[in-house]
């Protein structure tokens, strides 16, 4: 690790001839920002942290391999702007990461406050807020090394699975297809750093200027429904929303709430354009990133995707057949045995039947958990999206329904 | 100071102020909700959104800093849409109906909604279903009318770092709660007010300000001032108490009192009566902070110096040594009047020295209040009884009658002449003097206020076996205090409430008192005691004396040559308080009835000013003689702020104390007078708190409907 001797000036110069940029969702020059800092001469506090916005968390892997590292940097910045007071922020819950941080702390000899949540940025006005993964670039800069890499892991989005890669090293230079195989998978859109683009990015060089966001880069298979991602990004915004910005909570409520009507089948046109409204407008109405950057995606997805709102909405669709309302369930009259397990199985009681009687689902109720399906020895629930044959209206003994 | 233009105006506003106060200070009006002049930014609402230099992006002004020739659009399509947009946005989740508010008609959100000319219905509403909370003291929550502005949260926070209030989150609901969820008190809340007062919705809200809604907001966020008949600062001198500066303290009070520590020991303290403090647990003990500092104080600041205006040539003279006259008479020589006081007995103080007993208050106590009174030049004549007023018109600009109440009352009752019945003016007079009072062993007061229970308790202590008192009040309605009446049974006193007093029997001697007890005692709409007795409950007490307390009047007749009111009062206005007889005025006891020393004072303060004018002069008596106090706006956490118990004073037990004159009752001890003081909520800081400027207040103001 650099030489806490080192002078700040020789500090500086070192920084400022690596020009390294700020890691995350805020890519500006470190250095210029170090500078404007340099000459206010207002921030009395550090924090390092990852994006508030993240709620991928995969780039707390810097802490948990280098603590140190990021210590050592945030030290370094420290100096450099005379600051005493030392903060890294985890998210809530991180109980093993904090026993970390704190024994990397305790090694160095330093004092650091350990606070959790998101960075609450109406209390740190002027603190030089930074990302941890920042400072490790930081630290290598002082230690003679390169700073010339960026944590990637990629997400692959199903219709309804999803699947995380190991977390690799990507070199600025080169593009993200160099050191993963994408080719799997058929791509419907990227997502990186909250916005979304078309396959042919992965194939693009990264450098230090890309923003790469949380590093998580997410592929959207075709067999997603853009509608339904959409509804999962504002629910989990939502949830993560510290509800102090009005546009930033609100917004999200009112995302999370069109969303859900849209999925459930009760969508209204009006929707599409007023959720663009929100959406862009909280781009610059919030305090954190949270709300400037946690609805940019959602915002992306209604104008690319506009096309499947308007299936759900108007046509009554869900092209990919994700969205359940969309769906219709019923048991094949020809198949049940009347066995009864799926009345144990299915959690809300909407399937009626007897020993020996061809079962019947209430769809009006029936929330499509699928239970019934998991345990049906005939495979004769079916869901879908056609239309239902007719099928028994009251009990009928197997084997006795015919169909017109 | 930079000039800024905005929306075609030039304004001077300050470099350290954000633009949206700088328009604000200059009569401009940009919407804003969490804005708040005494608060930092929060930056959440996004209704102060403007844009800059022709530039097409919108910034909030409370984050913008104004710089030279910095020109400001207020509105503009962009600003307008995205301001709507805020609004509804912040309207969500909120109530539609604002009938049912408390805050109705007092709201900065409804006012702001109206200037934006309502909500559109565009947004997806929902009902957060939280419960209101009514369970604290002094203040109540309900977060379904909360907007999240931040400004309690700011206000407990960053203003008076008591940080009892923050946002929460549950079940995907943002609120304001305690840090913990528990009730305020319990999480060391110093109830300040402040969160109540900077909310700009009806969600926080002061439960006696909605209980009050016909008073004014000082008299209600600051009772016990409104109650002091003098209006002292008491929040201020306990802080002084506080802090160990009892000249400060004291000082605080002289400026309204000249008998602090008179007062200290035996006023009847209304101001604690209305003490909010009582929500949590018990009331201030202001008067015995008042009589601790008082009687610590070094003089510093109050004895020397003051107002001393120049001699005017205009003599006053003032009838009745009493603490009206008094009063009256100290500030009447300050405004620079040549003024004597005439006293009919043979040294000043009225009932303080005459009435109210020695052990209730040392007599040294009122000679070195007097004395402070005749150091500053009013000449005192004692044993000097007036008996026509008018004709000291010939000698005087203008006459005061402060003359009291000193004649008791004799009951028309079978009886009353006996040898042995007594008086409870003569009797209490004679035993300040030292006089005989021709009390017998066994003794019978007729009455129930503090007066009666000062002559029973009088009455042991000069040596009487058995001392009984019966009054008509049923016992809760006695106006005597509570605290008097314990203390009285303690030194062996029989109290007999709900009682009619029949006739004294005896021929001659008095032998005992005849009595029937009360079945209901009320008032007639012509004020007429209408009394119901207890068939076949007569009751008998032996006894060789009675003293009559049942009330006392003015001694003056009407051969004193000014009109007579109700109860022997002279009759006088009590707004100009002028009697029949211009030039002459009356104050104190001897127009409204006896009352107490406080009121006496607060009279002899507004004769002073309006006799002040009547000589020529301005009638401004204030008077300042503390130090400023740094202006405080943090008040910290103190854990179990709400549970700090009153302090109470030491007193002598009641064998100590009912052989003798001596006093009983040593106030609060040293180690206490801090702690005591640390107790109260400070409510006046509330007051000085920015209160917000509503949107048709501004000279720029546009009605959009
Ligand atoms: C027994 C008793 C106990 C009380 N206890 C309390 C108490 O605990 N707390 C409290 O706040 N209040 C108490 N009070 C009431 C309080 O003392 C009076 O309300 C107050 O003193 C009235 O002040 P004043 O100046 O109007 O009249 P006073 O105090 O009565 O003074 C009037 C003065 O005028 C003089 N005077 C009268 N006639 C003439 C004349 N013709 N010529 C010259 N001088 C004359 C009298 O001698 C007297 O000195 C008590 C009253 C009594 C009687
Ligand atoms: S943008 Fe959202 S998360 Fe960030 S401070 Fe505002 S409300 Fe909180
Ligand atoms: S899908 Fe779930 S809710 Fe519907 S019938 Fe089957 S078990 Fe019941
Ligand atoms: S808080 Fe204001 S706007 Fe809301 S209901 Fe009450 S009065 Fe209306
Ligand atoms: S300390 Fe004051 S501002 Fe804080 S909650 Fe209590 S009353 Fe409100
Ligand atoms: S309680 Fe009042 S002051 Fe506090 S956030 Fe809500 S609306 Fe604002
Ligand atoms: S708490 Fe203090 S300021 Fe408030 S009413 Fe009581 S004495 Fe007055």
């Amino acid at each position: 690790m650099f030489t806490e001797n080192m002078d700040t000036e020789k500090m500086l110069s070192l920084i400022e001839s690596a020009d390294i940029y700020e890691y995350g969702v805020f890519k500006e020059s470190f250095t210029a920002k170090l500078n404007e800092y340099k000459n206010s001469g207002k921030a009395k506090t550090i924090i390092a942290a990852i994006d508030n916005v993240d709620t991928d968390e995969m780039l707390l892997e810097v802490l948990y391999k280098n603590s140190k590292e990021v210590i050592c940097g945030m030290k370094a910045v420290a100096n450099i702007l005379s600051i005493s007071e030392m903060v890294i922020y985890l998210p809530e819950g991180k109980d093993d990461l904090v026993k970390i941080v704190e024994n990397a702390a305790k090694e160095l000899n330093t004092e650091i406050l350990i606070k959790t949540g998101i960075v609450d940025v109406r209390e740190y006005r002027e603190a030089f807020i930074t990302h941890v993964e920042t400072m490790t670039a930081v630290n290598d800069v002082l230690e003679g090394k390169k700073a010339d890499k960026a944590l990637i892991q990629i997400k692959e989005v199903f219709g309804d699975d999803t699947k995380l890669s190991e977390i690799k090293e990507l070199e600025y230079g080169k593009a993200i297809s160099d050191i993963f195989d994408t080719s799997k998978v058929s791509i419907k859109a990227v997502e990186i750093g909250y916005k979304l683009y078309d396959k042919s990015i992965l194939q693009q060089p990264v450098t230090k200027e890309t923003v790469l966001g949380t590093g998580v880069i997410t592929l959207y298979d075709k067999s997603c429904c853009m509608v339904h991602i959409s509804k999962d990004l504002s629910l989990k915004m939502r949830e993560h929303s510290c509800g102090k910005c009005t546009f930033c909570r609100e917004g999200f409520i009112q995302l999370d709430m069109r969303h859900g009507e849209i999925v459930s089948k009760k969508g209204e046109l009006d929707s599409i354009g007023i959720m663009k409204d929100i959406g862009k407008a909280m781009n610059f109405s919030c305090e954190c990133s949270v709300g400037t950057y946690g609805a940019n995606d959602i915002v992306d997805i209604l104008d690319k995707f506009e096309n499947e709102y308007i299936s759900h909405i108007k046509k009554k669709d869900c092209p990919e057949g994700v969205c359940k309302a969309f769906t219709n369930i019923y048991i094949d009259p020809d198949k049940c045995i009347g066995c009864t397990k799926c009345i144990k199985a299915c959690p809300i009681d909407c399937i009626e039947g007897k020993e020996g009687y061809i079962h019947m689902i209430e769809d009006m109720d029936c929330t499509k958990c699928e239970e019934c399906i998991k345990v049906c020895p005939q495979n004769a629930v079916v869901i879908t999206k056609k239309r239902t044959p007719s099928i028994p209206n009251r009990l009928t003994r197997v084997g006795r329904f015919k169909q017109y | 100071m930079v000039e800024i233009t905005i929306d075609g105006k030039k304004i001077n506003v300050s470099e350290d102020q954000c633009v949206l106060e700088g328009a604000l200070t200059n009569g401009i009006y940009i919407p804003h909700l969490c804005h708040h002049k005494d608060l930092p930014e929060n930056g959440s609402c996004r209704m102060c959104i403007v844009s800059v230099d022709g530039s097409n992006e919108v910034t909030p002004s409370c984050k913008l800093m104004p710089k030279e020739g910095m020109v400001i659009n207020t509105k503009s399509e962009k600003i307008d849409k995205l301001r709507f947009l805020a609004l509804d946005l912040l309207l969500a989740g909120h109530p539609e109906d604002c009938s049912t508010c408390p805050k109705y008609g007092n709201c900065e959100l409804q006012t702001l909604i109206q200037y934006m000319g309502g909500a559109s219905n565009r947004m997806r509403r929902r009902s957060k279903g939280f419960k209101e909370n009514k369970e604290n003291p002094l203040i109540e929550h309900d977060m379904n009318r909360c907007v999240l502005c931040g400004r309690c949260v700011r206000a407990c926070k960053n203003l008076r770092e008591v940080n009892v209030l923050d946002y929460k989150k549950e079940d995907m609901e943002t609120y304001i709660g305690t840090l913990h969820d528990k009730l305020l008190k319990d999480e060391g809340c110093r109830f300040c007010g402040a969160c109540a007062e900077v909310c700009p919705t009806g969600t926080i809200r002061d439960k006696l300000m909605i209980a009050n809604p016909d008073k004014k907001k000082e008299d209600v966020v600051l009772p016990c001032k409104a109650a002091c008949p003098v209006h002292t600062d008491i929040p201020k001198y306990i802080r002084f108490a506080k802090a160990g500066d009892f000249d400060g303290a004291t000082a605080v009070i002289r400026e309204k009192i000249p008998f602090p520590t008179s007062l200290g020991y035996i006023c009847t303290h209304v101001c604690e009566l209305s003490c909010k403090r009582k929500e949590l647990n018990d009331s201030m003990s202001i008067r015995n902070i008042k009589r601790y500092v008082s009687e610590h104080s070094t003089g510093k600041y109050w004895k020397e110096g003051g107002k001393q205006l120049p001699d005017t040539g205009k003599k006053v003279c003032i009838v009745g040594a009493g603490p009206a006259g008094m009063t009256a008479a100290l500030y009447l020589r300050k405004q620079g009047h040549d003024v004597t006081v005439k006293e009919a007995l043979s040294n000043a103080g009225g009932m303080l020295r005459y009435g109210i007993p020695k052990y209730r208050l040392p007599r040294e106590v009122i000679d070195e209040e007097v004395k402070f009174i005749t150091d500053k030049g009013v000449k005192l004549e004692t044993g000097s009884k007036v008996e026509k007023p008018i004709e000291l018109k010939n000698d005087y600009d203008a006459v005061l009658m402060a003359i009291g109440t000193h004649k008791g009352v004799r009951l028309p009752l079978e009886g009353n002449d006996l040898k042995g019945v007594l008086i409870n003016t003569d009797f209490l007079r004679n035993v300040s003097e030292g006089k005989e009072t021709n009390m017998g062993e066994r003794v019978v007061v007729l009455g129930g206020g503090n007066v009666a229970f000062d002559c029973a308790r009088s009455a042991v202590r000069l040596g009487a076996k058995k001392v009984s008192l019966a009054c008509l009040e049923a016992r809760e309605v006695m106006t005597a205090d509570d605290e008097e009446i314990k203390e009285a049974q303690e030194e062996g006193i029989e109290v007999f409430p709900a009682k009619t007093f029949e006739k004294i029997t005896g021929e001659g001697n008095v032998t005992g008192v005849d009595f029937m007890n009360v079945l209901s005692f009320e008032f007639d709409e012509n004020r007429r005691a209408i009394i119901t007795k207890e068939p076949n409950s007569e009751m008998h007490i032996d006894c060789d004396t009675v003293i009559f307390a049942t009330g006392q009047r003015s001694d003056i007749s009407p051969e004193a040559g000014l009109k007579i009111g109700r109860a022997n009062s002279i009759d006088t206005d009590f707004e100009t308080l002028k009697t029949s007889e211009d030039g002459i005025f009356a104050a104190g006891d001897t127009i409204y009835g006896t009352k107490s020393v406080i009121e006496a004072v607060a009279s002899g303060r507004k004769a002073a000013s309006l006799i002040d004018i009547y000589l020529g002069g301005d009638g401004d008596i204030t008077e300042k003689l503390a130090p400023e106090e740094p202006e405080i706006t943090s008040i910290g956490h103190i854990d179990g702020f709400g549970d700090l118990e009153r302090k109470e004073p030491k007193i002598k037990s009641a064998n100590e104390r009912k052989d003798n004159f001596d006093k009983f009752d040593f106030g609060l001890c040293d180690s206490d007078v801090c702690g005591e003081s640390t107790r109260c909520l400070q409510c006046d800081l509330r007051l000085n708190i920015s209160s917000p400027r509503l949107w048709d207040e501004y000279s720029t103001k546009e009605v959009e409907v």
